[in-house]
């Protein structure tokens, strides 16, 4: 069987890599050679972020110092696989130190990174060229909006993989009856298009009971965090703090209404992993959530730069009856229950050819 | 003249311009220290050339900064200004310095120079006096605005401005860059430094000043740094980049820190930096020898925009939270453009977020059925029975008003004559000559700045243009609304070509069955068989390109920078206009003989071809020219018209 190679150059703890991981984990369950390449600087934080799969400390885990080692790791390869934008460069640059490098090129676009940068700036340059440094690559994305802009912009069509929610975590729960909705939204402050400010604005409103009575919580960031970006917590509203994944999916499995009220998003993951658990979310119309929530059937979508539009949907979700809720409750746990690692990994074999 | 402007000998005798006018010295003058070494004084003559103009003298401080000092009246009785020059409170603190005095138009040192002055210092309870006025930095470029020097040590290049290449860097040219075009990939001005070869490190130097007089210790300063590499010698090239502060002690300067380490490439990238002075970088600062280093490592040159201030990030309201999507998606939108539709107003995976492209050009027209005023811009190199052809095909074929601008290059065999004559034959024809041979780039943009009308034609010179040409051209235009570029069939023009596009060993064919005796037959062909689809194209081939005068209003004119003797230049307008938002329209019905003659051997095309190429993949990075090989390739219309021409050899014999 052929072997892929996936380089992730990041410490883990994020959403892409959680993919990558679980996608890998199924790819070797199918018999597939699969295995990450994480540069040495992160390496330790990578493997104590995933102790928990055994192949990460026996061989499914390898690192490289600079672009030579780099080559000599993809010499054994296939298919060497992009998963961000530095990495598609971590991989042109190891073409350059060795000649003869047979392997295959693929880029997991996992987001369209240049709008992480701004425009003009070095980091947006290279995100840009990212698409332009690797010859003959097979470029594959989990949702249509992100495959539409890889070519739509930089006209590779990219192929339509299945994204991956891990429902050993991320599943439903019998829970008893609460007097009111449990509201959760997760808050980054150092991550400005995960819009922390209009995030926190919402809560305020929330708090101050303008949607009716509900329990707030929010996540994803400290204290001392939110206070470093001139933040503040509204009043009535719980912070959990950063939370590890199994932390995470032990949250949204108590969570009733889940709100990401992102700039936008390439796919959202913690939207589809709160729908595993049986919240109904609210996420932004822009970008690949679209293509797992139907707005008012299995979730809502709104353009979420207009905060009446916000607050009308907020609206919409906290007058649902019983009977609505637990309609949509169940449409959103079945648009996401086929994102499974096995079906993810097939999909990303096919787009390779390799299946 | 007065008899007292006279200007000296070196060996400081008066000589007369009537008594020998071909001998003029160089204009000169005297500094001495002023009482007290507080400062120097003297006399300094003016220019030869304008003698009523007080002259400039420069004065080079030991340990500090160049500083530019204007002689006034009253004048002495050998005509020469008044020099008066005061040490500034910044530099009296006791320590003995040299300073040297240069005339500014001659370059000539002042007699008496240099000048040791030791004032002492002044007492501490004096308020701290505003630095003396500098001019701005890159304002002034005594040494030229282009020049290459050796490159040993530290190399004045203007005011507030110095440069070096570390070994094997034997020279290092400089070059002033401005103004080149508006919108967002004009270049404002800069500094380019190309060494010969690879160094370890190029460096600049540039001289930060204090605009509102001294500053105190924590004061904050921002400066948006503008850098990028001069030249593509790979694919994708890059290199590290430093920012940091420096302070001159004499012949080198001393990193104070370092503010900024990031990664340069061929396309100009922004490198803010923010940093907050310390006491002794304010005292810097104030005294004038505070700089910014600017560092290309294992680079062979540096390009860089003037820092200035910092934009203010509120200047336009923005839409998302993440100020910075805006921008981005607005870059994004670009690229949308070039790979699918350039007119498109909106897009399902942007919603609202599309720019209006521009509004329609309207071109006035004289009469029914004529096309607009047309000016054809003809960039001639030699050639001379081909030119000629060329010409004589243009004189035939016009049916509406138009001009041809013929701008010569420098040619050298009787190509120059041939078009003396023309020009003097037809009053359409204008004839602009350049002596010396500057590139096939400069010269279109050089045709381009001559003419005024809506619509030009920039047309190669090896071409045979059939009766009715431009009216097909037009047609073109106007079918397809919002179109900025219109090109032709031909011969030979890569993805114009018909009846193949391609020989079946892959390179572009040439279409040998199609001579230029064919060329009306040919055009009879076409107007029977087009379906005069007009389709668009991603990009055309600059042999024969009719472009809307908006194009280069809005997005500038040919980069010479990146490619000076063509080989993609076209390319890149086309690319240019398409992220604009203009259409490039294939005129399905037009044919233009293109004879593909060569202006250079096979091994400098070749060399050529690859500058080009590589200097696409960086100016471009983002744009896969294969994909928009693919949307040529699959033009429906086209494939159809070279089935239809399939047994074009029998029907044009």
């Amino acid at each position: 069987m052929a072997g892929v190679s996936f380089v992730l150059p990041v410490g883990g703890g994020g959403g892409g890599a959680h993919s990558v991981v679980q996608e890998v984990d199924a790819m070797r369950d199918l018999g597939v050679e699969a295995r990450i390449l994480v540069n040495q600087a992160n390496a330790p934080y990578f493997r104590a972020a995933y102790d928990r799969f055994p192949w990460v400390e026996d061989g499914g885990v390898a690192s490289f110092d600079g672009a030579r080692e780099l080559a000599a790791l993809l010499a054994e390869t296939d298919v060497a696989v992009a998963t961000t934008n530095t990495s598609a460069h971590a991989i042109a640059d190891a073409h350059k130190t060795t000649r003869g490098l047979g392997f295959r090129h693929a880029y997991y676009v996992q987001d369209y990174e240049p709008l992480f940068y701004r425009a003009g700036s070095t980091e947006h340059a290279l995100a840009i060229a990212s698409y332009a440094v690797l010859r003959d690559c097979t470029h594959f994305a989990k949702t249509r909006w992100l495959a539409g802009m890889v070519e739509a912009a930089h006209g590779h069509a990219a192929a339509l993989v299945v994204p991956s929610v891990d429902h050993g975590i991320y599943r439903p729960v019998r829970r008893a009856p609460a007097p009111a909705r449990h509201v959760v939204a997760m808050v980054r402050p150092a991550t400005p298009r995960r819009a922390p400010r209009r995030t926190l604005r919402m809560l305020a409103r929330l708090a101050a009971g303008e949607f009716g009575p509900v329990a707030l919580t929010a996540f994803g960031c400290e204290a001392e965090e939110l206070a470093a970006h001139d933040l503040a917590l509204p009043d009535g509203v719980k912070l959990a703090g950063r939370l590890k994944q199994t932390e995470v999916a032990e949250l949204l499995r108590a969570t009733d209404i889940f709100l990401d009220l992102s700039d936008y998003q390439g796919f959202g993951r913690t939207a589809a992993e709160a729908m595993a658990c049986g919240a109904v979310v609210l996420a932004p119309a822009l970008g690949g959530a679209v293509d797992f929530i139907a707005d008012g059937e299995s979730g809502f979508l709104a353009d979420t730069t207009d905060d009446a539009a916000v607050a009308n949907a907020i609206r919409r979700m906290l007058s649902l009856s019983e009977a609505e809720y637990r309609r949509m409750r169940l449409a959103a746990l079945e648009a996401v229950s086929g994102f499974t690692p096995v079906r993810a990994a097939i999909s990303e074999l096919r787009a390779l050819g390799l299946g | 003249m007065h008899a007292e402007m006279a200007p000296k000998r070196m060996d400081g005798s008066a000589e007369t311009r009537e008594a020998n006018p071909d001998i003029m010295p160089p204009a000169g003058g005297e500094v001495r220290p002023m009482a007290g070494d507080a400062g120097l004084i003297g006399w300094a003559e003016p220019d030869p050339l304008s003698p009523e103009a007080p002259p400039e003298i420069g004065l080079d401080v030991e340990g500090g900064s160049t500083r530019i000092v204007t002689a006034a009246p009253p004048r002495d009785s050998q005509g020469r200004f008044r020099l008066s020059w005061s040490l500034p409170h910044s530099l009296r603190d006791g320590v003995t310095r040299r300073v040297r005095a240069f005339h500014m138009i001659s370059g000539r040192e002042l007699d008496g120079s240099p000048v040791t002055l030791a004032a002492p210092p002044l007492p501490a309870a004096l308020p701290v006096e505003a630095p003396e006025e500098a001019p701005a930095v890159g304002l002034r470029w005594p040494d030229g605005l282009a020049v290459t020097r050796a490159a040993t040590g530290l190399l004045p290049i203007a005011e507030g401005m110095l440069a070096e290449a570390m070994a094997p860097a034997a020279h290092l040219r400089s070059e002033l860059l401005a103004d080149l075009a508006e919108g967002p990939d004009a270049l404002r001005r800069g500094v380019r430094l190309l060494a010969d070869v690879v160094a370890p490190a190029i460096r600049l130097y540039l001289r930060l000043d204090a605009a509102d007089g001294p500053v105190p210790a924590g004061h904050h300063m921002e400066r948006e740094v503008t850098a990028w590499l001069p030249e593509a010698t790979e694919a994708h090239v890059k290199a590290r980049f430093d920012v940091t502060l420096e302070r001159r002690e004499g012949p080198a300067f001393h990193t104070l820190r370092r503010l900024r380490r990031g990664t340069l490439f061929r396309r100009p990238t922004d490198h803010p930096v923010s940093f907050e002075l310390t006491a002794e970088e304010a005292a810097l600062l104030a005294e004038g020898n505070l700089w910014l280093g600017l560092a290309a490592l294992s680079a062979k040159g540096l390009s860089a925009r003037l820092p200035g201030p910092a934009p203010d990030p509120l200047a336009q309201p923005a839409r998302f939270e993440d100020a910075r999507l805006d921008g981005a998606f607005a870059h994004a939108v670009g690229f949308v453009r070039v790979h699918g539709e350039a007119r498109r107003e909106a897009h399902p995976l942007l919603p609202g977020l599309w720019q209006a492209p521009p509004p329609l050009a309207q071109a006035a027209r004289p009469a029914a059925q004529a096309h607009p005023f047309t000016q054809v811009i003809l960039p001639v190199y030699n050639g001379h029975d081909e030119v000629r052809a060329c010409l004589h095909a243009l004189r035939a074929a016009a049916t509406g008003p138009m001009q041809v601008v013929m701008v010569d290059d420098g040619s050298r065999d009787f190509t120059a004559e041939m078009l003396r004559a023309e020009a003097a034959a037809d009053p359409r024809f204008i004839l602009h000559r350049r002596d010396i041979n500057r590139g096939y780039t400069k010269s279109i943009n050089e045709g381009v700045l001559l003419t005024g009308a809506d619509w030009v034609v920039v047309l190669n010179s090896d071409t045979l243009v059939s009766k009715g040409w431009l009216d097909r051209l037009h047609a073109a235009a106007q079918a397809r609304p919002g179109t900025g570029m219109v090109g032709p069939l031909s011969n030979a023009a890569t993805w114009q070509s018909i009846p193949a596009a391609k020989r079946p060993d892959g390179a572009w064919s040439t279409n040998a069955l199609i001579e230029p005796r064919h060329l009306e037959r040919l055009q009879a062909i076409l107007d029977e068989v087009s379906e005069r689809a007009y389709p668009e194209f991603p990009v055309l081939n600059g042999f024969c390109t009719l472009i809307a005068r908006a194009v280069f209003d809005r997005v500038g004119l040919y980069d010479e920078d990146a490619f000076p003797t063509g080989y993609g230049e076209e390319t890149d307008l086309c690319l240019r206009a398409r992220q604009a938002g203009f259409r490039l329209t294939l005129a399905d019905d037009c044919f233009v003989f293109h004879h593909k003659s060569v202006t250079f051997g096979q091994v400098e095309r070749t060399r050529l071809s690859r500058q080009g190429g590589l200097e696409m993949t960086n100016k471009h990075s983002g744009v896969i020219v294969p994909a928009l090989e693919r949307i040529m390739q699959d033009c429906a219309p086209l494939g159809r018209l070279r089935a239809r021409l399939s047994n074009l050899a029998a029907e044009l014999n």
